[in-house]
């Protein structure tokens, strides 16, 4: 799979549109983050994690660096955003185990986890991440459903 | 290499004469594979692949050093919190069992039973969560071929410190255990690296000197606990860097290795690979650390149950306190009283065995551990302890793998002897300046 | 009966532990160089109802004597004298894979080439004349993809194939073959030697080299080997053409055997 050529999208202005919506929206998360975790900013729950806003920010500015070769035309640019999805999915896979081993430290009732509020581990990783595939996945469908669209004017012409 | 045997010949036997023949033969070599290439192999179209896409953006020379970044904390992250709620599960196993040992009626036997193995041992048993996810975690970015680029890019940052790349594996691993990072030098080519690396890879703080920053820095610094813990960290990490440095200087100078790294393939790791290679290597580490420590926990009981008096006397009467006092005059400017230093030698033989020997030690008067550390410390002897913790000798285990891995007393005695004097000399300084600016 | 012993050689990462399991299965172990902190993996296959013993040599680029991978690897060609060795090759990287190859081949053993990590090749849309490079080397050429288990029966083949046909009498028969003596030139440019540490025991019949250098460089061989013809130890222990290119090349190991310090003289006499 690593090695068979690539079969890219020609144009890559939406791509490049999305792409940017997207690492600054990591971006903007991301600083929120780290202002909340210093308390710079009234705290807001999920949002506790210094480091954690600093991987957000790394993420964005990985997609960030991506948009230019796509503005470009550039094939090169879907490696940043390739590399991007990875990170963000590497996040979100990590949290979500974290929440099913406190979930388990709490069900077996485990001292330090009395206190255990779910809320807590609701972090942006998770759902930017969501918000991420959703975003994609809506893209290709639409994607698709031009295609289809355009095959069925381009048949209309022929008859 | 034995040089020649004849004196009269030496003279025709510069270095010139030495290198050329060799480089002639080797372009000649080179030239009949081309040749041979040139009839037997025709290149294919370039075509861009998700592998080159993905170096471009790995081996980045901005966005290398973060993402590798992202990876080494989801690495750690992945590592230490996943692993909490096994660990508890492993604790709370051992009590129940311990409930039953400490009920034999051979008061010996329950005491050794109870205290001294299952105290020693199950307590270091609750360490495996956390090394067998930190194994799958190494084996599955090995396995992606994720490895071999981070490699790359720690090497450039790495070559200041006179150690290639490929050093950084095992001195990663040596956060989770020394024994384990020992083990892994086994990938670090060239003598003097290797050795380098060895000797070094004790200073990175590992799993079993965490209960003691966790339990000191909790007394001392409540509300700045995690920050002083990194400190410590980042102290063993620079430690290991200014060692090295000077390591690379003067005994053990850098000799030519191979300039090429290699990138493997990416590949997806199979399930399959990656929990043989974990289960391979954690398996192992139990086997090597698990002796070591089942020996030391058993050593350890018997100092602190028995005395000259014979069995069951007061802690400050046990062969174990003897020894501390026997060591506290050396001690003394650094602040550390008799039962520090009994739990330091303690620390020998595993690292986490430390507190335990502290609560032994302090249990004389039924006081806990935090009221009688408090009393006998101050904040800034705390600190030196912890530094003394973090860089004096190499746990019994990781002695034993140091031995093991360069096949030589020597070496293995030095790694003890210059811990040791590293760690005084810190600890001294931490003290002296410390004592300048805050007392 | 004894057991065929095969070497597994090649740079490193280039797949050789993977063909080292699939040919052996379970039934290996490792252990370590006698004296040496590097790991040796030992191992063993029956086919067509002959057993073979497998040893997989550190990886290596070249055979100097500068690490201790090589040292290792090069001793064990040198003193051991596998009966086959398998050179095991990143097809995708020819160039620098095939150096070890010519080396190999200077040693005049049994070869088998693996090209391994073939699917690279194919879907690079490289294109190899196998047949061709077969020639080149004079040695049997396999293709593989050891992580697909693809090519190992064909291997296990080629290298049955790759044993002299005494040897494998030997080992089935349990037939004794009449004793040559060293130092019997057979025409052309092999000669017949006493292996010391052979396993078995008799003889080895060299192969005779098929790849040769620039008029220079063998003209230089030539005369090396005309001196040498006398040394009786050292050509028990050493392949002539092999011992020669060393003298030419001043290895240092090499060289320190020569004791007699006329012999030495004439030797480095001959210079490149």
């Amino acid at each position: 799979m690593y090695r068979e050529e690539l079969h890219l999208p020609e144009d890559s202005k939406w791509p490049s549109i999305f792409t940017l919506l997207i690492g600054n929206a990591y971006l903007i998360v991301g600083v929120v983050q780290v202002l909340s975790s210093l308390q710079w900013i009234t705290p807001i729950i999920g949002f506790s994690d210094l480091i954690g806003g600093f991987l957000l920010i790394i993420i964005a500015s990985v997609f960030l660096t991506g948009v230019k070769p796509l503005l470009e035309n550039n094939k090169e640019g879907y490696a940043f955003v390739a590399v991007g999805y990875i990170l963000a999915a590497l996040l979100f896979a990590l949290q979500i185990l974290v929440i099913l081993t406190n979930g388990l430290g709490w069900f077996l009732r485990f001292e330090d986890w009395i206190a255990w509020n779910i809320g807590n581990d609701i972090t942006p990783s998770l759902w930017m991440f969501v918000i991420l595939m959703t975003g994609t996945g809506s893209l290709w469908v639409i994607g698709n459903m031009r295609d289809r669209i355009m095959g069925v004017t381009e048949e209309g012409s022929q008859e | 290499m034995t040089p020649p045997e004849d004196p009269s010949l030496e003279m025709e036997f510069d270095i010139e004469d030495e290198i050329d023949p060799q480089i002639i033969l080797a372009n000649e070599r080179y030239e009949v594979i081309g040749r041979i290439l040139c009839e037997v192999y025709e290149p294919g179209e370039e075509k861009w692949t998700l592998s080159d896409m993905l170096d471009r953006v790995l081996l980045h020379r901005y966005l290398g050093l973060p993402i590798f970044i992202v990876t080494m904390w989801a690495m750690f992250h992945f590592t230490f919190e996943i692993s909490r709620v096994f660990m508890e599960m492993i604790i709370q196993f051992f009590s129940w069992i311990g409930a039953y040992t400490s009920q034999i009626p051979n008061p010996i036997l329950a005491s050794l039973l109870t205290d001294g193995i299952l105290g020693g041992v199950g307590f270091i048993l609750t360490f495996i969560p956390p090394i067998f996810f930190l194994y799958l975690a190494i084996s599955i970015l090995e396995d992606t071929g994720y490895l071999s680029r981070a490699a790359f890019v720690m090497d450039r940052f790495m070559m200041k410190m006179g150690l290639h790349g490929r050093s950084f594996i095992p001195l990663l691993l040596g956060f989770g255990c020394s024994v384990a990072a020992v083990m892994a030098t086994r990938t670090v080519d060239g003598k003097s690296n290797r050795l380098t690396t060895v000797l070094v890879s004790p200073l990175m703080s590992c799993a079993g000197r965490l209960p003691i920053y966790i339990l000191i820095a909790g007394i001392f610094f409540p509300t700045n606990a995690g920050s002083v813990i990194f400190l410590m960290y980042m102290l063993g990490i620079v430690m290991a860097i200014i060692v090295a440095i000077i390591f690379k200087k003067t005994i053990l100078r850098e000799e030519s290795s191979s300039m090429l790294m290699e990138l493997s393939q990416y590949q997806i790791p199979t399930a399959h690979g990656s929990f043989r290679h974990m289960w391979d290597r954690g398996l192992l580490f139990v086997r090597t650390a698990g002796t070591y420590l089942l020996a030391g926990s058993i050593i350890m009981w018997v100092l602190s149950a028995f005395g000259p008096a014979g069995l069951g006397v007061p802690i400050d009467e046990s062969f174990a306190a003897i020894l501390g006092r026997l060591f506290e005059p050396i001690f003394m400017p650094l602040g550390f009283n008799w039962q520090i230093v009994t739990g330091l030698i303690f620390g020998f033989l595993a690292k986490e065995a430390v507190i335990q020997s502290l609560a032994i030690v302090y249990a004389v008067g039924g006081v806990a551990l935090e009221s009688a550390l408090l009393s006998t410390m101050t904040p800034l002897t705390a600190i030196a302890f912890m530094v003394f913790v973090l860089l004096y000798m190499p746990c019994l285990a990781t002695v034993g793998a140091i031995r093991k891995e360069t096949g030589s007393w020597r070496w293995t005695w030095f790694s003890m002897a210059y811990q040791l004097v590293l760690a005084y000399i810190v600890s001294l300084l931490v003290v002296i300046i410390g004592g300048v600016f805050f007392v | 009966m004894l057991k065929i012993r095969v070497a597994l050689i090649g740079n490193p990462n280039v797949g050789k532990s993977v063909i080292f399991n699939s040919l052996t299965g379970l039934n290996q172990h490792t252990g370590n160089w006698p004296g040496k902190t590097v790991e040796k993996k030992e191992g063993y296959f029956k086919h067509h109802g002959i057993e073979f013993e497998v040893i997989d040599l550190p990886g290596v680029y070249s055979l100097s004597t500068v690490s201790e991978d090589e040292k290792i690897a090069r001793s064990y060609i040198v003193d051991h004298r596998p009966d086959v060795v398998v050179d095991i090759i990143n097809a995708s990287q020819l160039e620098r894979n095939l150096y070890l190859t010519l080396l190999l081949i200077e040693l005049q053993v049994n070869l088998v080439v693996a090209l391994n990590m073939y699917d690279i090749v194919q879907s690079r849309g490289d294109r190899i004349d196998v047949e061709a490079l077969s020639r080149h080397l004079g040695a049997r050429i396999v293709t593989t993809t050891a992580t697909r288990k693809e090519g190992i029966e064909e291997l296990k083949d080629a290298i049955l194939a790759s044993v002299p046909k005494h040897i494998l009498e030997e080992s089935t028969n349990e037939k004794k073959i009449p004793m040559h003596t060293a130092g019997d030139v057979d025409g052309g440019d092999h000669l017949h030697y006493h292996p010391r540490y052979h396993h078995h025991g008799e003889f080895e019949r060299l192969k005779p080299p098929t790849i040769k250098y620039n008029k220079e460089i063998e003209s230089r061989l030539k005369k090396l080997v005309m001196i040498l013809q006398k040394e009786k130890e050292l050509l028990d222990r050493f392949p002539p053409r092999w011992l020669a290119l060393k003298v030419l090349e001043r290895d240092p190991e090499i060289l320190a055997h020569f004791q007699d310090s006329q012999i030495k003289e004439k030797i480095l006499e001959v210079a490149l």
